[in-house]
């Protein structure tokens, strides 16, 4: 069984079909890349894994179990998490505060045990504050861990997040265009970044993406999608060679250029 | 001298009442991001059902007094009706228009406002007038140098001031409270690190409701008289207090409400009617001088 199995998943806005008919199974610690034009329906497939949108038909099941219908919070409960194309930080919050605040769901002490601050609520803070501190320290963010997240620049913002996403301890990470606005040096330490953190957080990750060099080398296999449906699937090598996905992205008058 | 003080205790009295009805309005606004102008009607609730569960009480009383048990009881209960109003008022009127732009949030909250006010005004056990409320406390009275101060006016000053430090440490450590402040800054990142958002607001109402009522019994058991319209002044006020303090911010309430209660009865020494004009005067200036309030931050839009 596959750690995460999507079949036929469709949504219709009105008389708009989004997503149409997508499948996929996700395997425990791989790295699937879906890649598309703009409007293709990318984001739209995240927003119905992570429950902001219910889809039209279709079903999500996580390691055997349904999650469609639940809400965005009980899919973040049972191990998927996110990070949004344009960032969406808690951002009058400081970086600690920022991923605390994404632990909260595994936290146990109550209310009293809180205002009273008792022996073991203390000790559970302190441990709270190492695994923050653990998260922050290979995303290089552990000296900025006081400063506000508005004030982060634009490269640590997007570390941020991903530190967000990885404390609340996914089972799966969905990626949005982590390199979205990003200069080639920083792609590149990006795409090491996504495959240290992969490892070392045993993770299983989908993510989107446009840039194709960020992608090719760090997914085991690459969906792409092209007005709300599946045009072609496989490893980076079959992709990039395919017409159709040529097609979609240079337009049907490429070949004729070519030949 | 002696007049002085005792218009600083009936200032901190009346304090008492907004600071407590201004810190669930803060608290609101802070976390879900929404004027409720019906919070003050939550303060008459509060204040009307505690006129009916003491009825129910009523056998137990003995010349008008009630044990210290069933005051507690009748409170309580009363906390918990209110509070649960006020969750029922938020899952109705305001859940679904939550996404929707602000302005309909206010407008939906001035027709609840109105529905709560008119409402008990129909019904025929209730009906608009006034009724005298119970004596739930026998107030000593103290003299201090010159002033006299009641135990009933004491036990609201400090009530009012553990509830805010109680409040602030509850957001500021709490699980509940990082929960709540992640909702206040960006509700659906929030839902997606596996926070319940219906929970965390409903609580806040809950929270807000239950001291509405706390604060109306206050203010009953020193002006000893409930009506359904009672709540709509009360709440302009704690509003004041609110805006005055630094609306969000839950010390910026208390230190408004109190500001406030200070000045109205100061007001009201100088010339009668003037008190009842000296909370919006507040209004007008805090608005042209500090319109983060007090203790609130002023943003600098970037763009």
């Amino acid at each position: 069984m596959s750690l995460l199995e999507v079949k036929n998943l469709s949504i219709q806005f009105g008389g708009l079909r989004a997503v149409d008919d997508f499948n996929l199974n996700l395997e425990k610690d791989e790295l699937v890349a879906i890649i598309g034009p703009n409007g293709a329906g990318k984001t739209t497939i995240f927003n119905m894994l992570t429950g902001i949108y219910r889809p039209t038909s279709g079903s999500i099941e996580l390691e055997g179990e349904s999650l469609v219908g639940l809400k965005p919070y009980q899919y973040a409960q049972r191990g998927i998490s996110r990070t949004f194309q344009n960032i969406r930080l808690f951002s009058n919050a400081s970086v600690i505060d920022n991923i605390k605040m994404a632990a909260t769901m595994h936290c146990k002490d109550n209310l009293v045990s809180s205002l009273v601050r008792t022996r073991t609520m203390v000790k559970h803070e302190r441990e709270l504050d190492e695994k923050a501190m653990s998260i922050l320290e290979p995303l290089s963010l552990a000296d900025k861990a006081d400063l506000l997240a508005k004030n982060l620049p634009y490269g640590d913002q997007r570390r941020l997040e991903l530190a967000r996403a990885l404390m609340t301890n996914p089972k799966i990470l969905l990626l949005d265009e982590p390199v979205a606005g990003m200069i080639t040096t920083e792609i590149e330490e990006m795409a090491q970044l996504v495959v240290r953190i992969r490892k070392d957080f045993d993770l299983s990750i989908i993510l989107i993406e446009h840039h194709m060099n960020f992608v090719m080398p760090i997914a085991d296999r690459i969906k792409v999608i092209d007005f709300g449906r599946t045009i072609s699937e496989g490893t980076p090598d079959v992709v990039q060679k395919d017409p159709k996905v040529i097609e979609a992205y240079l337009g049907g008058g490429y070949q004729n250029v070519n030949a | 001298m002696a007049s002085f003080l005792q218009y600083l205790v009936y200032g901190l009295q009346l304090g008492s009442v907004y600071a407590l009805l201004a810190l669930g309005y803060t608290m609101v606004y802070g976390i879900v991001g929404m004027i409720n102008t019906a919070h003050g009607d939550f303060l008459m609730i509060g204040a009307l059902g505690t006129y009916f569960i003491a009825k129910l009480f009523d056998s137990v009383s003995i010349d008008g007094t009630y044990p210290m048990l069933a005051v507690g009881c009748i409170i309580l209960i009363a906390m918990v009706m209110t509070g649960g109003i006020a969750v029922g008022v938020e899952a109705i009127a305001y859940r679904p228009l939550r996404n929707k732009p602000r302005m309909i949030a206010l407008i939906t909250a001035v027709g609840v406002s109105m529905f709560l006010t008119n409402f008990p005004r129909a019904l025929p056990f209730i009906g608009p007038n006034p009724r005298p409320f119970p004596t739930l406390f026998t107030p000593k009275t103290f003299t201090v140098l010159g002033a006299s101060i009641t135990s009933t006016q004491i036990i609201m000053i400090i009530l009012a001031a553990v509830t805010m430090l109680a409040l602030d440490r509850l957001v500021a450590k709490t699980k509940m409270g990082a929960q709540m402040r992640a909702v206040s800054m960006d509700k659906d990142a929030a839902s997606l690190m596996g926070i319940n958002i219906d929970k965390v607001i409903s609580i806040t109402f809950f929270i807000g409701g239950a001291l509405a009522a706390v604060s109306g019994i206050c203010y009953a058991s020193v002006y000893p008289q409930v009506e359904v319209y009672m709540g709509s002044w009360l709440g302009n006020m704690s509003f004041v207090s609110a805006v005055l303090g630094g609306i969000g911010d839950i010390r910026g309430a208390m230190l408004g409400g109190f500001i406030l209660g200070i000045a109205q009865i100061f007001a009201t020494a100088i010339n009668s009617t003037f008190g009842y004009a000296v909370g919006f005067i507040i209004l007008i200036v805090i608005l042209l001088v500090k319109p983060a309030g007090i203790m609130g931050k002023v943003t600098i839009e970037k763009v």
